[in-house]
């Protein structure tokens, strides 16, 4: 039936990694840590990574 | 008369009839059949809809001229790259090359063809004339990315009905919305980015973590808000970037000019939100011994201008940019440049404290020159080295023009260099005479 909803490990992945980028960027702002280019480049990069290799991997036949 | 006679409308080879819908007859002959014989059919031009990425132009091109598409699409995307004439060629194919498999559709894409065409020429043009070489890149951008997003807004308006047909019509309306799209991501992020900068960062983060929590929602109910992920990033990375360089721009905005004459109307500290601002202490006798000078920006240049026999000492911080303190100098991204020389205290000496978002911090001997890329009255940010290569010497936005390089002065005198190594030497000798 189409009414039955599935679980999405697309988006649960994608929340997380949402979660924790803004979470960690919020702590920045209210001055708790400080993130700097160093840190900064690699965390957007593994978050879309993340995002998108947990996209890719739901995509393959089979899933 | 040989066994097969290619003239012969009742016996033709197999690739004749493929050609006359879209494939082109190969070179080779069959075994037995008439050689070097002319292919009666011509070739014609028609995009691949077997071989295709986008719209099979790249495989049709590289069909009709018998080499791989591959290299057609690396040229493509050359063209594309640089200067934009890609993007119009192949839009233009994409108009006006028939698919394989429709050879009778022709080129048309119904009645608003004109209005097809004079919106792809609009993409092609602000294309090129974002990322031409005859337009200054900071004067061109801001233009011709409203001019990609209403050329791309109209573009999928006039042909959404058409979208769902199929052939060019589809693919340009996608195109089209796409490229509209991602015009108003980069509005999107750009109002973040200054939002966050003015003090709303930690209001547009939490709503990155809002955002975070609906997409774990959605994960239960079949992952029908993925596409959140999307503005979620769009709104993180200039928020990002703001808490990486640590942009603040309190202060206010353009350009500041100060000529202090008097070590009393040398204020302790200055502050610029954004823009450029210029502090020209030549005028000032300093007396012996320190004097502290703090100065903060969030993006854009600070110029000290300091008399040649005042040692200055450093201690800058930048989040992106360049920093040269007579000479000494530093850039890249969170750049630090320290500087705890020993103080003399029968020498005047200035230690500057600087904190600077993205920019340039110039401490130098004589001001820049108007026509200075991003001094005070001048176009760019300035980020670059001027009268050295280095980053950013190579040319505008973030360096000065070839040729400007040998007929200017350099903006930090030999003496101004020497006063803090004299004022070190003295110290020294001072030390080791009170030795003796």
């Amino acid at each position: 039936m189409s009414g039955a909803r599935s679980f999405d490990t697309v988006s649960l992945v994608a929340g997380m990694v949402v979660i924790a980028l803004g979470g960690l960027l919020l702590l920045d702002r209210l001055e708790v840590i400080d993130i700097g280019f160093g840190y900064l480049f690699p965390l957007l990069t593994a978050a879309t990574g993340a995002i998108l290799l947990a996209g890719g991997l739901a995509a393959r036949p089979g899933r | 008369m040989t066994d097969q006679d290619p003239t012969n409308p009742q016996d033709p080879p197999a690739e004749q009839g493929q050609a006359g819908q879209g494939e082109p007859a190969p070179a080779r002959a069959e075994p037995g059949a008439a050689p070097d014989l002319p292919d009666p059919t011509p070739r014609k031009l028609l995009r691949s809809t077997g071989d295709r990425i986008i719209g099979g132009v790249a495989g049709g091109l590289g069909r009709y001229f018998d080499v791989d598409p591959i290299i057609v699409r690396i040229g493509l995307v050359a063209l594309a790259v640089f200067g934009g004439i890609g993007v119009f060629l192949y839009l233009a194919a994409l108009l006006f090359v028939p698919p394989d498999d429709r050879p009778d559709q022709g080129a048309a894409v119904g009645g608003s063809r004109l209005a097809t065409i004079a919106g792809a020429a609009a993409l092609g043009i602000a294309a090129i004339a974002a990322l031409g070489n005859g337009l200054s890149f900071f004067d061109a951008f801001p233009f011709s990315l409203v001019l990609l997003a209403i050329g791309g807004g109209v573009l999928y308006w006039l042909l959404r009905d058409r979208a769902d047909e199929g052939g060019a019509g589809r693919i340009i309306a996608r195109l089209a919305l796409g490229v509209a799209l991602i015009i108003a991501a980069g509005f999107v992020a750009v109002g973040a980015f200054w939002a966050s900068a003015v003090g709303g960062g930690a209001v547009i983060a939490g709503l990155v973590v809002l955002i975070g929590v609906l997409l774990l929602l959605s994960a239960f109910r079949g992952g029908r808000a993925r596409w959140l992920a999307v503005p979620a990033l769009v709104l993180a990375v200039p928020v990002g970037i703001v808490s990486a360089a640590d942009i603040n721009l309190d202060g206010g905005y353009g350009e500041r000019e100060f000529r202090p004459t008097t070590a009393a109307q040398l204020a302790p500290s200055y502050r610029l939100g954004a823009g450029a601002m210029q502090i020209d202490m030549r005028a000032m006798k300093f007396p012996p011994g320190e004097r502290r000078l703090n100065v903060g920006m969030g993006m854009g240049q600070m110029v000290l201008v300091v008399p040649e026999n005042v040692c200055v000492t450093a201690d800058a911080r930048l989040g992106a940019g360049y920093v040269n303190v007579l000479d000494r100098e530093n850039a890249g991204v969170d750049v630090d440049l320290r500087d705890d020389r020993p103080s003399v205290p029968s020498e005047p000496r200035l230690r500057v404290s600087a904190d600077i978002g993205m920019g340039a911090l110039l401490v130098v001997n004589r001001p820049p020159p108007d026509d200075f890329e991003g001094g005070p009255g001048g176009r760019g940010p300035g980020f670059g080295p001027r009268d050295k290569g280095g980053p950013g010497a190579d040319g505008p936005p973030f360096g000065p023009r070839a040729g400007d390089r040998e007929k200017e002065p350099p903006l930090t005198t030999a003496r101004g260099q020497a006063a803090c190594d004299r004022t070190v030497a003295d110290a020294d000798r001072a030390s080791s005479g009170g030795r003796r």
